[in-house]
Order: C-alpha cells, then structure tokens, then sequence
C-alpha cells in the first residue's frame, strides 16, 4: 500500500482529518498539504500529542508556513500519550480513511514498514462502512471529553463528519474499533478455547514485558512467536527474558526498512483474532493510559493479520541480539531528560487571533501570576507580550504589536524563569478564508481539463471542431507569413511523419509586431471553452465564469446542450487528445489575438487573459504540468495580450473613452499582478531561490510588465493598489490564484509586491525619460564581459542584458535578466544604449534619479 | 473489511548529493573560471564539429543561414544532428580505437562487435547511440553558448558568425576526407567511417596537429577560448588558464586536482610550487577569486564532514533528538583533546574564538611550511570516511572544526584585501563566505570559545542547515525528500549516510581541453608545451 501517493491522489474531497502521536509539520506542508491542497482539499485538522507537538514545533521553527492559516493542529493532552494513527478524507464526492500504525512523518507515512487498513465509500454506494461512524462517535468523544478546541476547529470537523460522501446508511458488518482513552484490553475477547498459535509485533512494550505476558495468558497460548525490529524496539533485556520463560519466542525481524508495525494475531479451534492499529504490547496502550485506535477482526477476516505477520521476515533472537538491547537500554536511561513539572497553567489549549491586533489564549489550567505571552514567528526573536487575564480566569488576552509580521506565529507562557510549550497561534479569518472559498469553477476546469476528463462529447468533440477549424487558419496564416511551400524541403520523408514545424528567429528577427499578416476574423476558443468548463447542464454560470457571456462573434458555434451527470469511463488516450485539442486552440487564438488589427473589447480581453491563466494555474496546482511548463505557457499569453505597446490590450485599453474606471483599474492591475507574482514564485522554484519579504525579485521583466500596463492606466494610487490587492480573494475563487507555495506567500503578501512593482515600475519610468536621448543615441561602449548594460528598444522599451563586442544583448519584455543564461527568449542586439556604470555616472549629475537607480540596480542583479 | 496491508516506501532513497546546499554557491563561480567546459566535457573539437553539423542540419531542415528568421522542420533538424553525432563517435573509434571522453562510445564499441575491421559492413546511422534528445550537443552546448559559438532561440540552435568560421574550419578537414557525404547519410560503410575519422575524428585535433588544416581549426579553437586579454570577454577565463599553466609549470609533482586545489587555496604560496616570479598583478583578481571560492570550498568540505560524522554516529543507536548536539560537541571535546589539526596548543577547544583567529590570521602571510594548511587537513576530511562512514568520529569532528576555522579564519583575512573576491552565490541560504564570516563575527562579539563555535556549527550550519535544505527540495518536488536524518518519535532517524565533498571540479576536464589544443602534455606527467609557455607568457605579457 503506497499511503501516501494514495493520499495524495485522492480527488473529490474538501476536508482533512488527522489524528497523530508525532508529526512532522514542516514535511507535511511540503507533501500531503500541498498535493492535497491543489486537489481542492480546504480544511485541515491534526490532532497532535501534546508533548511531542510541544517538540516539533521547538524543533520546526522557522520551518513551518501554514500551522494556523491554512491548517489547524490541535493538541491534546494525555494522562501518557495520545497515540492513534488515523487519517480521514471527505468530501462530496469520496470518503477514505486510514487506520494504522504510522505517525504523520517521513517515516510513518514512508520509510517504515508499517501497517494501515483503507476504507473508502463514494455517494452512490448503498452502505457506508460502519467503521466511518466509530470513528465518528471516537471524534465527538475525543473532542468533547479531552480537547475542547475553538470554534473553528468544531466548524471544520463537523464539516468532514458531515459531508455528503458518508450520507449513506451504515452498513451491517462485524467490524470493531477499539478506541481509548479507556481500558482496552476488556473488549479482548476471552476465546472459547486456547489458542494454538499466537503471533506478536510491536515496537514498544512496558519495561517488564507484563502486557504480553498478561495477552498469552488471555489468550492461552502455551508458545508464541514476538517478532521486534532492533531498529526500533525499546524492548528491555530483562522483558525479552520474562517474554521468553512465558513461553515466547523472540525473532528479529531482518527487512531493510525498520518495522513499527503493532499486530497480534491468535488463532484456536473455532475461532481467530486479529488486531492492528496503534497500541503498542504494553500497559500503558491496553489499560487506558494512553488514547489509541485499534481495529480488531475475528473470524476468517483476521487472518489477513496472520498473513502480514508470517510477510516478516525475521530470524533467531541470540546473544548479540540481546547485548543490542542492554546498550540500548543504558542509552535510553540517558536520553530520557529529567521529568520536570510542568504546571498546567503554562499549557496552552488554544491560542487564536481574536482580531487584527489580538490574540486569546486559553490555557490548561489557572494560569501563573505574573505570566506573559512570548510569541516568534520562528526566524524571528521571540517578542514577550504582557497578557491580561479575560472572563473564567483561563482565558488569557494579549496585543499584538503593529511591527509583528503576519505570518505563522508560535506563542509560549512565560512566567518567571519557568516556560511552557509552543503551540500555534490560530488565525480563524485566514482558516475560514481556506475553508469556504472552494473555487467551484478553476475544479470544474482542472477536473474537466486537466485530470478527470469524464465526458467524451464534452472534451473532445466539442474543442476538437473550434480547434481543427482555428488550426487550419492558423497554418493557413503561418504559410502565408513565411511564404513556405506546402511541401516538405527535398529529402525523403515516411508520409506518416508529418514535419513538426518551428520559427527560428535568430537575434536579427524583427519584432513580431511589425508582421502584417491579413486577417479578417478571429474565432474565439477560450471563450467557447469557458463558456462549455464553466457551466453547468448546459447553461453559462455568470459568476463562476469571471462574468463569461455570450459571444457575438458569428463565428462561433451555439453551444452544446450537455449533461455532467454519470458517464462511463474515459480512456488515458482521449484524455490525452483533449489536452493536445487544448493547446492547439490556445495557440491559435494568440496567434489571431498578435494579427488582430480592430480595436478589441478590453473586458472582454481582460475576461479571456484570466480564463487562459486559469488553466494553466489549475495544471500547476494539480500537479499536471511543472512550474518550467507553467512558465513556458504564461509567458506567450503575456506577450500576446501585453507584450508590446501595440498589443491587444495595451491598445484597447488606450481606446477606452476617458481613463479606465477605477474598479476597472483594479481589476487589470490584480489579475495582471497575480500573474507575474505567480511567475515569479514558479521561477523562484525553478531555480531554486528563496523569495526576498521585500517583493524583490531577480528579474526586471515583471516590472517592465507592470510599467507597461501602468502606462497605459496612468498613476495608480495606493488605495488602488490596495484595492487591486482586495482582488485576491476573488481571484483565489475564480482559480486564479495557486495554492503551491504557501510559505511564500505569506512571507511576501500579494499586496506588498504589487506595492514594490509598481514603485519600481515608476522608477523605471523615470529613469527611461531621463535617459530618452541617452539610450537612443549613445553608442554602446566597449565593456567588460558581463558587463550589464541598459538599452532602449524599438517601441521605446526599456530592456537590460550584458555587453558583448560593443553590441548589448537584451531580452525583450517579460523575464529577461542580465545574464545569458535563461532562455525563454531570443536575445536581441542593439548598438544604442549605455552600460549601467555609466548611467551611474550620469546620475551624479541627476542625484534626484538615484532612487530609481538603485532599483534598477536591484533588479539587474 | 477494509483493505489492510503493509506500507510499501515512498519519497526519499540516496537521492541528492549538496545536502547543504553549498556545493552549487560554489559551483557559480567555478562555472565562471572554466566556462569553456563542463565536468562532463572533454573535447574541443566537439566546438568544431558541432557547428559543422549545427549548419548541415538547419539547412537541411528548411532553414537559410543569412536569414533571421527561418522555418525549421523540427524533427528533421533533429534526426539529422543524431546521425551526424552517431557518425563522427563511429568514425572517431574506428580512427583511434582507444579513445576516451566519445560521448556513446560504450554503445558504439558494442555495436561494432567484434568486426571493427570488416570494411565493407554497412552500419546504420540510427542516432541511438545516445539517450540525450540532442545527442552529445546537450553535452557540449552550454559551453559553446558560454564562449559565443551558436545562436538559439532555445530550441533550435545555429552557429553564429564565430561558430561559422569554426565551422568553416572543421569542414576544410571534412572536404579533405571527401568524406561529407556520410554525415548527411543514413548509413555508412566502415571504410568510409575510417576515413572520416582519420581527418575528422574528434582526438584528431592533437594527433593531428601535423596537418596544416587541422593545426589551423585549432588556431581557430585556441582564439575563441583563449581570447587576446584586451578582448571584451573571456578575461576571467583566460586568467584562470593562466593561473593553471603556472601551476603545471611550477608544480613540483604531477598537476591533478588536489595540487591545483593546494595552488588555488594557498595563492600559489606552497612548497608543492617552485618558486618563481610573481604572476603580474591583473592576475591577483583571479587569483582572489580562485582563492575565494577555493576557501569556500574546504569550508563546504568540513562542513559537509561534521554532517557525515553526525550521521555515522548517529546511525546505529539514533539518540534522542534533544541529546544529539551534546553528543557530538562532547565527541568533539573528546576529539580535541587528542588531535589539534591547527597547532594551536593543548585545550585549544576552551580558548576564545577572537585569540585562535588572532593566531592564525599572521600564518596566511607566513611562508613557514611547517604550519597545518587547509589543504591538509581537507585531505583527512576527505580520506577518512568510507562508504559515509566515520570510524573514529572524535578526532575526524575535531580535524572538520579545524579546518572550519582555519577557512572562515581566511576567509576574514581575505575580506580584508578583496572583499569582491567571492563570485559564486550570494544566496544567504547557501552559506556563502558573508554568512560564515557573520557566524565568525558573532562568535568573537559573543566571546564565544571554540567548543560553543562547534556547537553553534553543528546546530545552525549543518544540521539546522541540512533540515531547511532538504525542506527546500522537498517544496520544489514533493515526491523527492533527500534528508539524511528525520525525528521520528523524539528520535533522531539516519536515512542515508554522507560523503563530504565540494562542488563538482573542472581542473581534470580544463586540462584536457587544454591537452588538445596542444597547450599541455598529458599524461603520467602533466606540463607544459612550447605552444603551452609561450601562451603563459602571452597571458603575463598582456596583463603586465
């Protein structure tokens, strides 16, 4: 059983619910939140032992990016330990869950071998497991008798307890949780006669071996087999001998990776048991110590248990065996730290952001005078906080300073010189913003185009037709561009193989603006297609379509009528069609949108840039396409709607009577920004650099982008820069907006990088006025290699790269950088422009331009 | 009944080899001083015969060579550079059967079999003698792009005016062969491969030096790589060309890597070296930056040694997490104790931070031969770990923190002389020299001692470091988790052992590139040729 890839390719569900002893956070953001986050999961709650939470949250800081924003980690406290390992999806298309042995971790999830039992149910099932509702009762209990966690952790529970996928009525069937707190080994049942084998795993056992002496005496068993890892174990000398004088015989299991599974496995005449799950062989699992989850099978199904037992492999326990486990014994003596008291009123049970500027912490007990709150964000120092008690004397409330950053917060008590665990400040906002903005349209479009293609007529037939038709023009057109002949240059070809033709555009290529390809018409695909993805039984869904409406352009087809109810399976095959249909309408409608003289609607651009972007978001998001290919997609449909001063929007724009409206404004501005932010994260992650706070980024391109609309609009205020910023929530909703890379996204707020473009934007400009005449008439000198020079381009761009042979080298627009290296563009050459020493050097003249120089010199690298 | 099984592995294994992401902050500035070659590239005349082919196959694909623009047939353009690349491996063999660095020779001897001699077989020139999309071109066209031979749009690529009159060279060879039409064939005879590559076979450049049109194409080879220093690129390179030929040339055993390594590190300033006049001063911005990043590289060395003695040691018993630092500050205590890799007296590890950097700081000045050097101890760090295995962790952790110290030590010195020396990442998250120097200050503002300097090292730069490294790959591909321990449980949990190491070097490759273009002799000894002296002596001469 691959867990974790089955985890993570699950689809249909919109809650998380995890219960865990340890866990490691940071790795878990990193794989099953992100993978689970880009297939539409949008509330997360881990039930983390305290203590051990208490350690990974010491031990993460500064590691973790989203505990409290977009997930909830609560903790709970045992009299010993809260030990289950469970891991439930719902949603409104499938439920799974996972009972088992592995802790939330690259090693309960991964490398260890251990043991998990899957259920699933989907809507039209006629039963539901009935070990969905155990689990549910075991929730409620948990909640109720040992956690009492803030509203929001209830809300999101009950959401995934309630969710239409485990609406069914419970099915019939003999299978047992056995869940604590609460003495477990009562519910063991006493067999009717003794057993003839008896089989035994486990990590942990108490210091005497007692529990499993106390299960074969149960279960009367004269010998039995113990198979323990010493990998693992924490068995004693002196357990193995009191195991071994019971009649137990000791293996030692040899596989490559380290065991951690927990089985028993009895069989007599006229009856078997089988258990697995979380309880270790030892008293504190069985008799109510700890809180575990194990599930119990009798009769022939527990025979699976014997099977996975006898999959062991394991050899004789000898000598050495044992000198192991003495050492080990004297190590974990050293280990473990003196027990230190740890007053309840230093344990946190909750801690929330109550509004902006604060936070509510509830403690575990009375809490301890003269306690103040200390609160980090992990890479920064930790800031004490004075707190004042609120209502019941458990509640205590603290102000956040106004300079504290808003990412994740981790808060401490602190009274005195004694201090208390960490634990994650929640921001229920945030959570809630995660949790109810399902983007119903970017998972219609990602189910439909990327992943799920589970209508033939839909997919297929229906692109396919707008695509063939645009393509045919589209070659058309090319032909006529490059006057090729139809055929293939001389030399054989198998008919079969069909050239794969390519514009080579050398660095003496003209600008593809100042091609004069004729055309009369355009046909419209991405309106088509979002007019079909974005509906539902056959009509357009206004506000899940961005405000998608009818075309009328003649040239497009009526659409379908359809129906997105049950449809058989779609082969791999036609999946694959639709995508390359996809693509190749894509294509077609850019390269009409560069040859499109008339003025066009700027809405309606605007409408088609977002509904493009969208599918390429979804794809990154699902994991379908790369962040190089995310890139490679974005950059053409930049270039094609903004790319020049003669592109479609930039021209339709400037056509709008008087200036553009100010939502209007901040809608361009948002969707344009979320774009570059994005593709600025996805190169971030190609290259592998971390993001400045500051919204610096290695590239000008982005600013040049920015320039280029700001233009266009004219000045942008801060209030339209906040209100540009306000459009993340609805382009979040729309699909625009991905969900890969949460800690940098919280690190560098969407608001704070439109603000650092734009300034930058302008210093650009200020710059390029200037140095009009500079640029235009200076010969380019003689610099050293590497030498980064700036130029100004045929439409009056303003373009850097390096210096070669008296020639600056630059690409053009979107991503260029002052190096060679990058090569999403062809370089182009120009003779005319300055080093960037020596507009330094002119600045001194101009010290006003120093500002705008620094910027530049930021972004030249 | 649910579905109930074992777990099967997932995401992590031996993959990754910059467990704390310091190998690539060097990597950049050696891409800067050999950027005429890669570590997988060996032969220059790859540069002539690739943009010999790189025209053939645009032509042949639709495309016109003066246009700006043209319309590559895509697959066509790359079927035929495979079969041209399929060609000159076989030709190359067949002319110099015991040729090294073909790229596809394993496949290609393979496929001759056992009848290499039979002229008249027929072999089809299929362009599967290598996986790469581009055959052996996506092995040579970083350095080809980096030293201005080809235009690309990043798809299709051509040579640009320099590459074509290299190109033009190559193919006066391939015209004296009369052997072009093989390399637009789709099958060719043996004996015509053998004649193809007796003028054109790619280890033909130094066995053929005899051959006036041969010795021209690498006239040509020798211009482009080793430019005239007032040229306007290149200078850095030709420098370290320079740098290398005197370290050949002074060496007092045979040059390979750790001698040049020694050179790099210690200025040239070596017993290892004969004296000689000192290299003109426009050489000292390479030689800082070759010492720079050299510095960087032991300190990356023993860092990536503590990262290998923590695993090792922590590999059998997996201590506790909250007790691993201690275990290893108190092995280095231990180490200390016994072995001071720096000869800076006994209980070296209690003396404050600020006194240890004052006593070494007069030592990179000193000529005393007697003094421990980087070099070393960078090579007990090295030798002593088998299969990432640290048989004796004490002493090994003792030997890493001195030559931690020693580097940061010369890091501080070199600061001071040619603070713009460092030109590889900058990317505080890769420990460049800034932040190791910042450790430094912090520790001498703080009064640290030694021992609190390894116990700092050990919690921030190497395993706090390895953490945040291996979290950063996971978010760029979260299938792939290349941490090397995790806590699993309250312990600390070995999933593979380390090898220290450094960024990947180039000094092997950039000597046989120079061994081809006739600047060098290779073999049990490596040294200079005349070409080779009169170069050197050029390189002096401009710079002076």
């Amino acid at each position: 059983m691959k867990i974790l890839a089955d985890m993570v390719a699950t689809r249909g569900c919109s809650s998380m619910v995890a219960a865990t002893y340890g866990c490691d956070l940071a790795w878990f953001e990193r794989t099953i939140g992100i993978g689970l986050r880009a297939a539409g999961v949008r509330q997360f709650v881990l039930f983390v032992d305290q203590g051990e939470l208490a350690k990974t949250l010491e031990s993460q800081r500064g590691l973790i990016g989203g505990a409290g924003r977009w997930y909830s980690v609560v903790p709970v406290r045992m009299m010993a330990s809260f030990h289950p390992k469970l891991y439930l999806l719902t949603g409104d298309e499938r439920a799974r869950l996972w009972i088992g042995s592995g802790n939330l971790g690259p090693c309960g999830l991964g490398r260890n071998r251990e043991v998990f039992e899957r259920w699933e149910v989907e809507p039209g099932d006629p039963t539901v497991p009935s070990v969905f509702g155990s689990l549910r009762e075991y929730l409620v209990t948990l909640v109720r008798s040992s956690v009492h966690p803030p509203a929001h952790v209830l809300d999101a529970l009950e959401a995934a307890l309630t969710a239409p996928a485990l609406a069914g009525p419970p099915r019939a069937d003999d299978e047992r949780l056995l869940a604590s707190p609460g003495e477990l080994f009562t519910h063991v049942p006493t067999p009717p006669t003794a057993a003839e084998t008896l089989s035994l795993s486990a990590p942990s056992f108490d210091c005497g071996g007692e529990f499993v002496v106390k299960l074969a005496d149960r279960l009367r068993a004269t010998s039995f087999d113990l198979v323990v890892d010493l990998r693992t174990t924490n068995l004693t000398p002196g357990a193995a001998a009191r195991i071994q004088q019971r009649g137990g015989r000791i293996l030692v299991a040899t596989d490559e990776r380290p065991s951690h599974a927990k089985l028993v496995w009895a069989e007599g005449p006229g009856w078997a048991l089988g258990i697995h799950g979380s309880a270790n062989l030892s008293i504190s699992a069985w008799y109510g110590r700890n809180a575990e989850l194990v599930v119990l099978r009798t009769g022939v199904a527990a025979r699976r248990i014997g099977d996975l037992i006898e999959a062991m492999p394991a050899r004789a326990y000898d000598a050495a065996d044992e000198d192991t486990l003495r050492r080990r014994e004297e190590q974990a003596h050293k280990d473990v730290p003196p027990p230190a008291h740890l007053d309840p009123g230093l344990l946190i049970h909750s801690c929330i952001v109550v509004d902006m500027n604060t936070i509510e912490v509830r403690c575990a007990g009375k809490p301890l005078p003269a306690t103040a709150l200390g609160l980090t964000t992990g890479d920064e120092a930790e800031v004490l906080l004075a707190v004042e008690v609120g209502d019941g004397g458990e509640r205590l409330r603290a102000r956040l300073p106004e300079s504290f950053s808003r990412s994740v917060l981790l808060a401490r008590l602190i009274a005195g010189e004694l201090r208390g665990p960490f634990a994650v400040v929640h921001d229920p906002g945030e959570l809630a913003e995660w949790a109810h903005e399902v983007d119903r349209g970017g998972r219609r479009l990602m189910e439909l185009l990327l992943t799920d293609v589970d209508d033939p007529d839909l997919a297929t037939a229906y692109v396919e037709a707008c695509a063939r038709v645009l393509g045919d023009r589209l070659e058309r057109a090319r032909r006529a561009r490059a006057q090729l002949p139809d055929i293939a240059p001389a030399g054989a070809r198998s008919p079969a193989e069909g050239p794969r033709w390519h514009l080579f555009r050398g660095p003496g290529a003209a600008p593809h603006e100042e091609s004069t390809g004729a055309r009369t018409g355009i046909t419209n695909p991405v309106r088509l297609l979002a007019r079909v993805l974005f509906s539902r039984n056959g009509h357009a869904d206004d506000d899940d379509a961005a405000g998608v409406r009818e075309s009328e352009s003649p040239d497009e087809p009526a659409p379908r009528t359809y129906e997105l109810r049950e449809r058989p399976p779609v082969p791999a095959p036609l999946k694959l069609e639709f995508r390359r249909h996809l693509v190749v309408a894509r294509d077609a409608y850019l390269s009409g949108l560069r040859e499109w003289s008339a003025p066009l609607d700027a809405d309606r651009l605007l409408e088609d840039l977002q509904i493009l972007a969208i599918a390429a978001h979804r794809g990154l998001n699902a994991d379908v396409i790369t962040p190089s290919e995310y890139l490679e997609t974005q950059v053409p449909i930049l270039r094609a709607f903004l790319g020049t001063r003669g592109a479609p929007l930039p021209r339709s724009l400037a056509a709008w009577p008087g200036r553009a409206s100010e939502r209007a404004r901040a809608e361009l501005i948002g969707v344009v920004g979320a774009m570059l932010f994005q593709a600025c994260l996805a190169r971030a992650e190609i290259t592998r650099d971390e993001v400045d706070p500051r919204g610096d980024f290695p590239d000008v391109g982005p600013v040049l982008w920015f320039r280029h609309v700001l233009d266009h609009l004219g000045p942008i205020s801060s209030a339209g820069l906040d209100a540009a910023a306000t459009r993340a929530a609805r382009l979040r909703r729309l699909g625009l907006w991905l969900d890969r890379w949460p800690a940098q996204l919280v690190k560098v707020p969407f608001r704070s990088f439109l603000a650092r473009m734009t300034a930058d934007a302008h210093a650009l400009a200020a710059l390029q006025d200037r140095f009009a005449a500079e640029l235009r008439q200076s010969r380019v000198p003689a610099g050293d290699a590497g030498d980064v020079t700036i130029v100004a381009l045929v439409d009056g761009e303003l373009a850097c790269g390096f210096v070669e042979d008296r020639v600056g080298y630059c690409r053009h627009g979107a991503f260029q950088g002052a190096s060679r290296s990058a090569i999403w563009e062809p370089l182009r050459q120009s003779q005319r422009g300055l080093t960037f020493d020596h507009l330094l050097e002119l600045a001194a003249e101009a010290p006003l331009l120093v500002d705008a120089l620094d910027a530049l010199d930021r972004l030249c690298g | 009944m649910g579905f109930v099984d074992w777990t099967a592995p997932s995401g992590g294994g031996e993959a990754g080899v910059d467990h704390l992401g310091m190998r690539v902050a060097g990597e950049v500035a050696y891409s800067q001083f050999f950027d005429f070659t890669t570590t997988v590239s060996w032969r220059p005349r790859y540069f002539s015969f690739w943009c010999s082919a790189l025209r053939r196959a645009f032509i042949e694909a639709g495309g016109q060579v003066n246009e700006p623009e043209s319309k590559i047939d895509l697959q066509r353009w790359r079927a035929h550079l495979r079969r041209q690349d399929h060609a000159i491996a076989i030709a190359s063999l067949l002319a110099d059967p015991a040729a090294q660095r073909i790229a596809g020779s394993d496949h290609i001897h393979a496929e001759l079999g056992s009848a290499p001699h039979d002229d008249a077989r027929v072999i089809a020139l299929t362009g599967e003698h290598l996986g790469a999309r581009n055959g052996s071109l996506s092995i040579y066209l970083g350095p080809m792009l980096q030293v201005g031979l080809i235009e690309t749009d990043g798809v299709v690529h051509r040579p640009g005016p320099t590459g074509t009159m290299l190109a033009d060279a190559f193919d006066a060879a391939l015209a004296a062969s009369g052997m072009e039409p093989v390399l637009s064939a789709s099958e060719a005879r043996i004996d015509d491969l053998r004649r193809l590559g007796a003028l054109c076979g790619i280890t033909r450049l130094s066995h053929g030096g005899d051959v006036e049109f041969i010795a021209r194409e690498r006239e040509v080879l020798r211009t482009i790589i080793t430019p005239p220093l007032g040229a306007d690129h290149g200078r850095l390179r030709v420098l370290s060309i320079g740098l290398l030929l005197d370290a050949i040339r002074r060496s007092q055993e045979p040059l390979g890597l750790d001698q040049f390594r020694e050179y790099a590190a210690l200025g040239g300033k070596s017993p290892l070296f004969a004296p000689a006049a000192r290299l003109p001063v426009r050489f000292d911005e390479a030689r800082n930056a070759w010492q720079s990043y050299q510095t960087h590289a032991f300190a990356t060395l023993a860092l990536e040694g503590l990262l290998a003695a923590s695993l090792s040691m922590a590999f059998d018993d997996g201590p506790a997490e909250s007790r691993l630092g201690e275990l290893l500050v108190d092995s280095f205590a231990d180490g200390a104790a016994t072995v001071d890799p720096l000869h800076l007296g006994a209980g070296w590890s209690e003396r404050p931070v600020n006194e240890v950097v004052a006593a070494l700081l007069p030592r990179f000045d000193s000529d005393d031969a007697d003094l421990p050097r980087e070099p070393t101890l960078a090579r007990v760090v090295s030798s002593k770990v088998r299969a990432g295995r640290v048989a004796e962790p004490a002493p090994y952790i003792a030997t890493c923190i001195g030559l931690f110290l020693v580097t940061v030590a010369r890091m501080r010195w070199l600061d001071a002389r040619a603070p713009d020396a460092w030109l590889g990442s900058r990317a505080s998250w890769r420990l460049p020299p800034r932040v190791l120097l910042d450790t430094l200050d912090r520790a001498i503002a703080d009064r640290w001692d030694v021992r609190r300097l390894a116990a700092e090292t050990f919690e921030g730069l190497v395993l706090g470091q390895h953490r945040r490294n291996a979290l950063r790959k996971l978010e760029a591909d979260p299938s792939l988790y290349t941490a090397r321990f995790v806590i699993d449980e309250g312990r600390v949990v070995v999933i593979g052992l380390h090898g220290p190491g450094t960024s990947n070097p180039r000094v092997e490759n950039a000597l046989s590139f120079l061994a081809d273009l006739g600047y060098v002799m290779s073999g049990s000894a490596v040294r200079l040729t005349d070409a080779g002296t009169r170069l050197l002596a050029s390189i002096c001469e401009a710079t002076s």
